[in-house]
């Protein structure tokens, strides 16, 4: 009886022993999660600590993005300036910080008038426009009134080139001295190259008189075309 | 009297089993780290900067952006193999969408307002535009001094 006992303490003893090891084993190789998290913290912090320049950049570019338009002059108040573009009417505020400038000098909010271009430069900051710097005008900043077109050329004169569009109407550009010819690639032709019934796309602009020519390309081959004559 | 020990002892055997295996796996639950329940999750990004109207899409420049680099490049997508015309303020340029419709040009810009328009022109003569304003000055914002007088004569110019 009592080799009974013992084998069966013997057995309890090695049934607690053994789990309760193996727990401090494990327990004493990894840290404890309070551990990890303090580790974790101080890791983090050292990061924040070598890139606080860069973050504090880049969080200055994200809450003081630049902002740079154009606009017509349609009031003007001592206080803000209302502008009209292609997007809409938008106000202006001004104040003692913004630098106005014309014809390399400053000058006031008095000197600008209405029907002025403006560039206007500034800072969104927190959503909200701050203007910082703004170039006045007195003639207008907006490019001539562009125009590209492709159709088959229907008439030429020493002056003027007429195509039938495949949109089906008919444009008449004016030609000169500034206009280019070109062949297919890109590179220079000659203005007798361009008969009647060739495919050309025009590159020009209008005014309230007429469609000015600056580039005509051919979009077929003229080597071909002659090789064909 | 053995036999009542016996059991006894079987009997605070098996509650000290019970105990001994309760404590081991509180520990071993204690000592896994916690699995995080909180899911990264990604919002597909928001191309607001690429405006597009019908079949033209401008990816560059953003419209109303000043730089401080002479040159842009100007990419986007339209319709493949059609022609496309890049005007900086009244210069041309003429370049080709290639069979994915995508394009791109590089531009010199003007010192001060440079209107890019980007117009696409199909098969059928239909031309589709596009516009961006672009500034570029050398001179930093916050800074000023009489130097950006440079950027207003040239704007008092109509340039």
């Amino acid at each position: 009886m009592k080799k009974i006992l013992f084998s069966i303490l013997t057995l309890l003893v090695l049934v607690i022993v053994k789990p309760a090891m193996a727990q401090e084993a494990t327990t004493s190789g990894s840290p404890s999660p309070a551990e990890t998290t303090q580790e974790l913290k101080e890791r983090i912090q050292r990061i924040v600590e070598e890139k606080s320049d860069q973050i504090k950049g880049v969080i200055d570019q994200i809450s003081q993005q630049k902002r740079g338009f154009i606009g017509q002059v349609e009031r003007v108040t001592e206080e803000s300036l209302t502008i009209t573009n292609t997007k809409g009417t938008e106000i202006i505020p001004f104040d003692e910080n913004v630098s106005l400038l014309k014809s390399n000098q400053e000058i006031s909010i008095d000197d600008v008038a209405v029907g002025d271009w403006l560039v206007v430069m500034g800072l969104i900051i927190d959503d909200a426009f701050t203007p910082k710097r703004i170039l006045v005008s007195s003639v207008s900043i907006r490019p001539k009134n562009h125009l590209v077109a492709m159709g088959t050329i229907i008439d030429q004169s020493s002056k003027e080139i007429t195509i039938l569009s495949r949109q089906n109407e008919e444009l008449v550009f004016k030609t000169g001295t500034k206009t280019k010819y070109q062949d297919r690639s890109g590179e220079t032709a000659f203005k007798n190259d361009f008969t009647e019934d060739i495919q050309v796309l025009i590159i020009g602009d209008e005014d309230d008189e007429s469609k000015n020519a600056s580039i005509i390309r051919s979009l077929v081959s003229l080597e071909a075309l002659q090789d064909n004559e | 009297m053995k036999k009542e020990m016996l059991i006894s002892v079987l009997v605070g055997l098996f509650f000290g089993l019970i105990i001994v295996y309760g404590v081991y796996t509180a520990q071993s639950s204690l000592a896994k780290p916690e699995l995080t329940t909180e899911k990264l999750e990604v919002s597909p990004s928001v191309e607001a900067e690429n405006e597009t109207t019908g079949i033209l899409s401008i990816h560059s420049p953003e419209d109303e952006t000043i730089v401080n680099e002479p040159v842009t490049t100007i990419t986007g997508t339209t319709i493949a193999d059609s022609y496309v015309v890049i005007f900086i303020n009244d210069k041309e340029s003429i370049t080709n969408a290639d069979e994915s419709g995508n394009f791109s040009i590089e531009g010199e810009l003007e010192l001060g307002s440079n209107i890019i328009e980007v117009h696409v022109i199909d098969s059928d003569g239909k031309v589709v535009v596009k516009e961006r304003t672009i500034i570029y000055t050398t001179k930093p914002l916050v800074e000023e001094s009489s130097e950006v007088a440079t950027d207003s004569a040239k704007v008092d110019q109509g340039e």
